[in-house]
Parts: C-alpha cells; sequence; structure tokens
C-alpha cells in the first residue's frame, strides 16, 4: 500500500497494521491512538487485526484518518448519536459504497469497537430501510424470507397496530 | 458468525443497533422480514404498545373500543409466548395527561394473565390504587414504580 506518510516520519510516528489477509498498512500513530485500534497489539513491530480484511481495513483506516481531529465522545450519549440521523455529506459518500462492504464496514467497526463509525454505518442502513416493504427490504438486503405466507399474513395481522400509526 | 457464509451478514447485536433508531411503523416492517429479524424486532415493538395507543386511540369516546384492545392484547401476548418470543423487559408509559382513562385498562381482571410471563415491569405513572400494584407484583418478580 502507498505510504503517503514517509516523507513525514521523523515527524509523526507511524505505526503498521496487518489485516487478517497480511495487507500492511503504515498509519499515523495518532489515528491508532485516537481510535485505539492497537488492541491486539503486542508491542512488536507491527499490529494485526485480525477478522478484517484488507479492503475493509482500508476503508476503516480512512475513515479513521478523515475524523481525526473529531471530539471523543462521553460514554452516556448514546441515545443523542443515535437520535441524530443526519449524516455528514462526507460520510455519506464515504458509505455510498457496494452494499456488501457497507456490511463489512460494519462488522469491522463493530469488532474494532469504533463506535461513531459503527453508529453511522447502522443509520445507513436504517435510512435503507424507511419507506420500503418487507419484500423490497428482503431484496435489497439479499434476505431469505422464511415465513409461509399463511405465516407472513397472520403475522401481518397479529401486529399491524403500528400501520395508521 | 457462522464461517461458511461468503455474503457479509448482519449479526443480532447489530441489528438490535440499526432496528433501535427506527421508527414504530419502520419496526413493523422489519419484523415481517424474516423470522431472525422478527425474532429482534418484536420485543422492541411491543415495548410500550400503550404509550403508542394512546396518542390516538384513548379517549372517552371510545371505551367500548378499549374494551376489545384489552382482549386483542391478551391474545397477542399468547401469541407472542407461543412464538417462543419473550419479553424480559416491558415497559409500561402512561405518564400523559389522560393517566386516569389509561389506569381503568389496569384493573381489568382479563389483563392479569398478560403479566404471568413477564419478569420486569416498569410503571412510569403513579397508580393510586394499591390492589394493582399487588397484582403486578404477584406476577412479576421485579417491580419497579418510579
Amino acid at each position: 500500500m502507498d505510504n503517503g506518510t514517509s516523507n513525514s516520519a521523523s515527524e509523526n510516528e507511524t505505526i503498521t497494521l496487518k489485516s487478517c489477509d497480511g495487507i500492511e498498512f503504515h498509519i499515523d500513530a495518532r489515528i491508532a491512538n485516537r481510535y485505539t485500534l492497537l488492541n491486539n497489539w503486542n508491542g512488536g513491530e507491527s499490529a494485526c487485526i485480525p477478522n478484517v480484511n484488507g479492503k475493509v481495513l482500508e476503508k476503516v483506516l480512512e475513515w479513521c484518518e478523515h475524523h481525526i481531529n473529531d471530539p471523543q465522545l462521553n460514554c452516556g450519549d448514546d441515545d443523542s448519536r443515535r437520535r441524530n440521523t443526519i449524516i455528514e455529506e462526507w460520510d455519506e459518500n464515504f458509505l455510498s459504497c457496494d452494499q456488501d462492504m457497507l456490511f463489512e464496514i460494519i462488522l469491522a467497526a463493530n469488532y474494532l469497537e469504533i463506535k461513531p463509525l459503527l453508529d453511522l454505518g447502522c443509520k445507513t442502513v436504517a435510512n435503507m430501510m424507511k419507506s420500503k416493504s418487507p419484500e423490497e427490504i428482503r431484496s435489497a438486503f439479499n434476505i431469505d424470507n422464511d415465513y409461509t405466507p399463511e405465516e407472513e399474513e397472520q403475522f401481518r395481522k397479529e401486529n399491524e397496530w403500528a400501520e395508521d400509526y | 458468525m457462522p464461517t461458511d457464509t461468503i455474503k457479509p451478514y448482519l449479526v443480532t447485536d447489530i441489528l438490535i443497533k440499526i432496528f433501535k433508531i427506527l421508527d414504530t411503523r419502520n419496526l413493523l416492517t422489519a419484523l415481517l422480514v424474516n423470522r431472525e429479524w422478527s425474532q429482534v424486532a418484536v420485543p422492541m415493538y411491543w415495548r410500550a404498545p400503550f404509550s403508542y395507543k394512546k396518542k390516538r386511540k384513548l379517549n372517552y369516546t371510545n371505551l367500548l373500543e378499549l374494551d376489545k384492545e384489552i382482549i386483542k392484547i391478551d391474545a397477542i401476548f399468547k401469541m407472542l409466548t407461543s412464538r417462543g418470543v419473550h419479553l424480559n423487559i416491558f415497559i409500561m408509559e402512561n405518564s400523559g395527561k389522560n393517566k386516569e382513562r389509561i389506569y381503568g385498562l389496569w384493573t381489568k381482571s382479563c389483563y392479569a394473565p398478560i403479566f404471568s410471563s413477564l419478569v420486569h415491569v416498569e410503571i412510569h405513572a403513579p397508580f393510586p390504587k394499591n390492589c394493582v400494584i399487588k397484582e403486578l407484583a404477584d406476577n412479576c418478580t421485579k417491580l419497579v414504580n418510579s
């Protein structure tokens, strides 16, 4: 991978992260510290990130780099972050990748405990679900319908109190 | 997560996070998608049915309607149990200005069986009659009256 930090290496400490498929990324240590990417670091020359492949890790690191100066969030503000469904333009463009990649990023953010990125991914999926029918959601997310038609109809009847809400 | 899935797959923890953002209407859609999604969405959807109901439906002019609702809700809890959905937490929120009308719901005897499968009820409004609290206390292992 291209290492853009080589010119300023003397100024900024660089850390090497290695994806599960062995691809190395040389990143500014501040990014790793800000988003605690080093939980799996054993103190050697590089930190290995299991469960996240190179393609996905590249995206995750791109996001971390862009958000390096974001303020740290307080622990108790889960709800206020969740209520805010507005997504910044940069983030929206960032996540307008194909859906498999979006899901991979969410899973990686969950695994790496990058909460703001996880929230962002969840919001994006929630927005994709809005004003869709169950059938449209199934086809959009490639989900098999394991209800029989009768069951689905019955389940709809039993739960429909919000239909006109 | 099963290792043989080729497609990335949203695990339960993540579905919970996503569904928490959805409004009730969209949650209804989510629970109709498939069995797995319904297992996650149903308890969230039924978390506080009355707080949604009361906004539109509960008023003096449709008290008769109210009786129907009670029967329906009782049936719904039976349905949930039969589907293996057990609500661990059920939050009743009736702190609106129509408190006394909603209170009528709780005094109906046919309402009591609903609580037999619940382990935790939170009441977000003062309940003036101790007999209702007692009914709940007999049926729940944990009762929070705030």
